[in-house]
């Protein structure tokens, strides 16, 4: 690539400037510091890949920096030559436009182009062209992220003609996303991890399903434990119930026979009294007799004696015997009489008391055959009624409880069982189905790790020919710019040593970076940037924008390095170099090397120019 | 397919009452604990009952466990003998001298070896296991462990003949003495890992204890597995004519058929898959091209080593990996990783690879 003019037709405090850089020798812009010579370096750099993108803060800046200051057009035109091809590059940076024309042909080719024309021609995104080849003495050396130059690196020494490369390659791997159904895309383990999840998640509701559904078994076993409880206490209070009836039976056959033994026991009094009245009747019948026989045994021997003493006549003695007699046997039928009062009524209420007492005997000692369906048997034993009855109220009561757990066992088996049923299928398929998935998830993670990790390792060999290639090419200018180090060695990763030869000491990048003076670390990693320009420039070279590139360095390394740069840098690709040295420029003009392959190039004296 | 399933089973209770069978074994998983209802219980009940008065044994399976209100605690025709028991118990057959010894999985399965110790065998003439377990080097990865055993441990047991449940393919296991124990498999295919002609087994059981088995299909639909190789297709036309031919060669109107792709699918092949399936005349059809390898030459990539240095080493240092993999599963990633990384080096998006 060369650039071979710049039309500025507004870029900070440039406006309406023309350059042209010449075809066969470096172009030096020499300039006093606040003259627009830095705004010039970064309309060339805009010029050739324009802004970072509007909606990044980086753009936004960049691109009110170098707004006009006096409301000119914001706009640059270049004439470049690049693959090949005469171009003519349009940028107005207020539209945001960008137009491509070919030259020669004169049709706008801007369509093919990415306006980023550094990537586009030199693979080399505006970023990694400003790391290696625009230099600016003020800025800080070290080249930051070099992942994209290490790419560009390999892809070249691959042979590659697209921007194929390891690195490239290495870094879509790394960033290869997962898409889950409930969202995406995600970085492999992040979705593996999300799967796992939910696994977890699945695996622990069918946990508790089956703990439920275990939980159930259990139940079931009270249940069929509840239901033989149940029905032995059906049989329990069946039998109960009979032995009430039973008991209530027995209780009225007592009742029963109480009143009978009681009827019985008045009967027998009554007999008894009836008897003894019958008694009374013949005792009195007797002794009314007995009075009699006594009296008429007195008269007849009164009379007797009477008429034995002569004390009275023998007629009336005899007829006083006679009477006496059979007074006293009146009285004798009297008294035997009595005996047979009431006779019949007396046998009768002896039988009647005798049958009674006999009735009651066997009332008292109960006969089982009088009563066999009444038996006490060995469940009612002896209980009353009202035993059994309090023993079935409360065995009614067990039943209920018993009833009202079977329900609830019922019921709570059966909803178990139901969300078991309803709930585990659709789970199960669930779980399968993102056990497939994060399987799958894993498969990738795992077939893009073995990808990168074999990329990798084939690029290792790119890598040591890059590293190789840049090392030679270094050896050769670190001379030139810093005569005191030599053997720059780069590892795969660009990052790089270098030996201080009066010491013999090999420095680390972070030795460099630390302890080096501002001079040798510019002058190294100028000679690093150039190393790797010299590299990247085997397909299209890679212009170079030096902004007081030797700035920092003593006289004689400031000539050295611009002659390095100017005599053999410039021989390969475009070199344009703005300094403020003009002293040291003015002094270095009388060497032939200076006037052969150094054009000098006015800038113009702008006053209260500065950089933004 | 629960229609296919009943006829299935309809058509294998027939079956033995053609054959005159003395006894029907079944080794588990008759129903699915969680999605059977009443209704497929009464289908059951009421089917084994018109096999009456042949004997029926069940041994309930890790799907068909004995759970809480599992339907084998309903009542069951007189006919139908169902193990209950978690450890192996048995039953002679009426009118025979003959047993079946058998056991019941409860809930999610008997996990343990129990067939590692022998198992007591009565002393009938001829001894049946019925039972349902994981025969060692042979259990697809989504399938249970339950009762694990090795051949060795099945045929050191004193038993006839044992009938066993829970891989869905035909699977016989022998000894000197002939066939001592088979996997009838399913009796109607329902997915990818039960394709083909699907099986009731009708064993015949000599005096002496030999076993013959013979196989019969008692599914009315298959599940047609066709692989259809994509490579050189012109267009999706040329493709799905190929596809066509293969089916017409393979499957049956009333077949589940599913085409796999394999090969390399040209790009720019746009398949309509719905489409396609909906111009099939079989009973359902779904094509897949999960199988088919994305367009590369990996052996032109290979060779063109100085066009494409790293593309070249890259595949070529795949390709040794995949020589030295030790298993399917290695050779598998390691042909993803060629095509991710290829896919990586040309800047083509990252998708997962949908191979089964």
């Amino acid at each position: 690539m060369w650039i071979e003019s710049i039309d500025i037709h507004g870029f900070g405090c440039l406006v309406g400037r023309h350059f042209e850089f010449p075809r066969d020798r470096a172009a030096l812009i020499v300039a006093d510091n606040e003259t627009g010579k830095s705004t010039l370096a970064a309309a060339i750099l805009a010029g050739l890949c324009g802004f970072p993108r509007r909606n990044t803060n980086d753009g936004r800046r960049m691109l009110a920096a170098f707004e006009p200051w006096n409301g000119d057009a914001y706009a640059i035109e270049m004439n470049i030559v690049a693959d090949a091809k005469r171009l003519r590059v349009e940028r107005d940076f207020a539209r945001d436009k960008f137009v491509v024309r070919d030259r020669d042909t004169g049709k706008d080719i801007s369509a093919r182009c990415d306006p980023d024309l550094t990537a586009h021609f030199l693979h080399l995104p505006r970023d990694d062209f400003r790391r290696i080849a625009f230099v600016c003495g003020k800025d800080t050396p070290s080249l930051g992220p070099t992942g994209g130059i290490q790419a560009r690196l390999s892809a070249l020494v691959e042979g590659s003609t697209e921007d194929t490369s390891a690195e490239l390659a290495i870094a879509a791997l790394d960033g290869a996303r997962y898409t889950l159904d409930t969202g995406g895309p995600l970085l492999i383990d992040t979705a593996i991890k999300r799967l796992t999840q939910s696994i977890d998640a699945a695996r622990h509701k069918i946990d508790a399903l089956e703990a439920d559904l275990a939980a159930a078994e259990d139940e079931v076993h009270r249940l069929d434990d509840a239901q033989a409880r149940l029905e032995e206490a059906g049989e329990r209070l069946d039998q109960l119930d009979s032995d009430f009836q039973n008991a209530l039976q027995i209780e009225r056959e007592d009742r029963e026979r109480e009143v009978e033994r009681a009827k019985k026991e008045s009967e027998i009094a009554r007999a008894e009294a009836k008897l003894s009245a019958i008694d009374q009747r013949r005792a009195y019948g007797k002794k009314f007799g007995s009075a009699i026989a006594l009296g008429g045994v007195l008269i007849a021997l009164a009379s007797c004696g009477l008429w034995l003493a002569q004390a009275m006549p023998v007629v009336p003695g005899v007829a006083g015997a006679l009477i006496g007699i059979a007074v006293a046997a009146v009285g004798a039928v009297h008294i035997a009489r009595s005996q047979f009062i009431d006779a019949d009524d007396r046998l009768r209420l002896e039988h009647e008391i005798a049958d009674a007492r006999k009735t009651l005997t066997l009332m008292q000692t109960p006969d089982a055959s009088l009563h066999p369906p009444l038996q006490r048997g060995d469940r009612g034993g002896s209980r009353s009624s009202s035993d059994i009855d309090a023993e079935r109220r409360r065995l009614r009561t067990e039943i209920d409880e018993l009833n009202r757990t079977i329900n609830d066992l019922e019921r709570r088996v059966g909803a178990r069982v139901d969300a078991y049923r309803t709930e585990y299928p659709d789970l199960r398929d669930r779980l399968h189905a993102l056990e497939r998935e994060r399987a799958k998830a894993e498969r990738f993670g795992r077939a893009i790790a073995v990808a990168r990790s074999v990329l990798t390792e084939v690029a290792e060999s790119s890598r040591r020919r890059w590293a190789a290639a840049l090392n030679r090419t270094a050896a050769a200018i670190l001379p030139h710019l810093n005569p005191d180090y030599d053997e720059l060695r780069f590892d795969d990763t660009l990052a790089f040593t270098v030996r201080h030869i009066p010491d013999n000491r090999i420095l680390e990048q972070s030795d460099i970076d630390a302890c080096l003076s501002t001079g040798a670390k510019d002058q190294i990693y100028l000679a690093v940037r150039l190393a790797c320009c010299e590299e990247l420039s085997r397909d299209e070279q890679i212009p170079i924008l030096l902004d007081d590139p030797l700035m920092t360095a003593d006289d004689a390394r400031f000539a050295s390095g611009l002659r390095y740069l100017v005599e053999t840098c410039a021989r390969k690709r475009q070199v344009i170099i703005l300094s403020c040295s003009r002293v040291r420029h003015e002094r270095l003009a009388g060497e032939a090397w200076f006037g052969e392959n150094v054009q000098p190039i006015e800038l113009g004296n702008l006053q209260g120019c500065s950089l933004a | 397919m629960a229609n296919d399933l009943r006829a299935a089973f309809e058509h294998a209770c027939r079956l033995a009452i053609d054959r005159q069978a003395d006894v029907v074994l079944a080794p588990g998983d008759l129903f699915d604990y969680e999605t059977a209802g009443p209704d497929t219980a009464e289908f059951i009940s009421r089917t084994l009952a018109g096999l009456a008065p042949i004997p029926v044994f069940i041994a309930p399976g890790n799907h068909d466990s004995l759970r809480p209100r599992s339907p084998y605690f309903d009542e069951w025709p007189e006919n139908v003998h169902i193990f209950t028991s978690p450890e192996f118990e048995s039953r002679p057959v009426a009118g025979m001298d003959c047993s079946i010894t058998g056991i019941a999985h409860a809930h999610r399965g008997i996990t343990e070896r129990l067939l590692a110790q022998p198992i007591p065998a009565p002393q009938s003439r001829t001894r049946i296991l019925l039972f349902h377990g994981s025969r060692d080097g042979f259990r697809p990865s989504y399938k249970e462990n339950v009762l694990p055993f090795s051949d060795a441990e099945l045929l050191a047991q004193d038993f006839t003949y044992c009938a066993i449940g829970h891989y869905h393919s035909y699977a016989e296991i022998t000894d000197e003495k002939g066939i001592r124990a088979a996997y009838s498999g399913c009796t109607q295919g329902r997915g990818l890992d039960e394709t083909g002609e699907k099986w009731a087994l009708v064993g015949e059981i000599d005096a002496e204890g030999r076993v013959t088995l013979e196989r019969v299909e008692v599914a009315q639909r298959r599940i047609v597995r066709v692989e259809v190789d994509a490579t050189g297709a012109r267009d999706s036309a040329d493709l799905f004519a190929r596809i066509d031919e293969s089916l017409r060669q393979r499957a049956r109107t009333q077949d589940a058929v599913y085409v796999f792709l394999r090969g390399l699918l040209p790009a720019g092949i746009e398949i309509d898959t719905a489409a396609w399936a909906s111009r099939q005349p079989c009973f359902s059809a779904t094509l897949s091209t999960s199988g088919a390898e994305p367009d590369y030459d990996l052996d032109a990539i290979c060779r063109e080593s100085a066009a494409s240095p790293l593309r070249s080493a890259f595949v070529a240092n795949m390709r040794e990996r995949q020589a030295a993999a030790v298993d399917d599963e290695e050779r598998r990633i390691l042909r993803d990783a060629t095509y991710y990384g290829l896919f990586a080096l040309d800047r083509r998006p990252l998708e997962p690879r949908d191979v089964d």
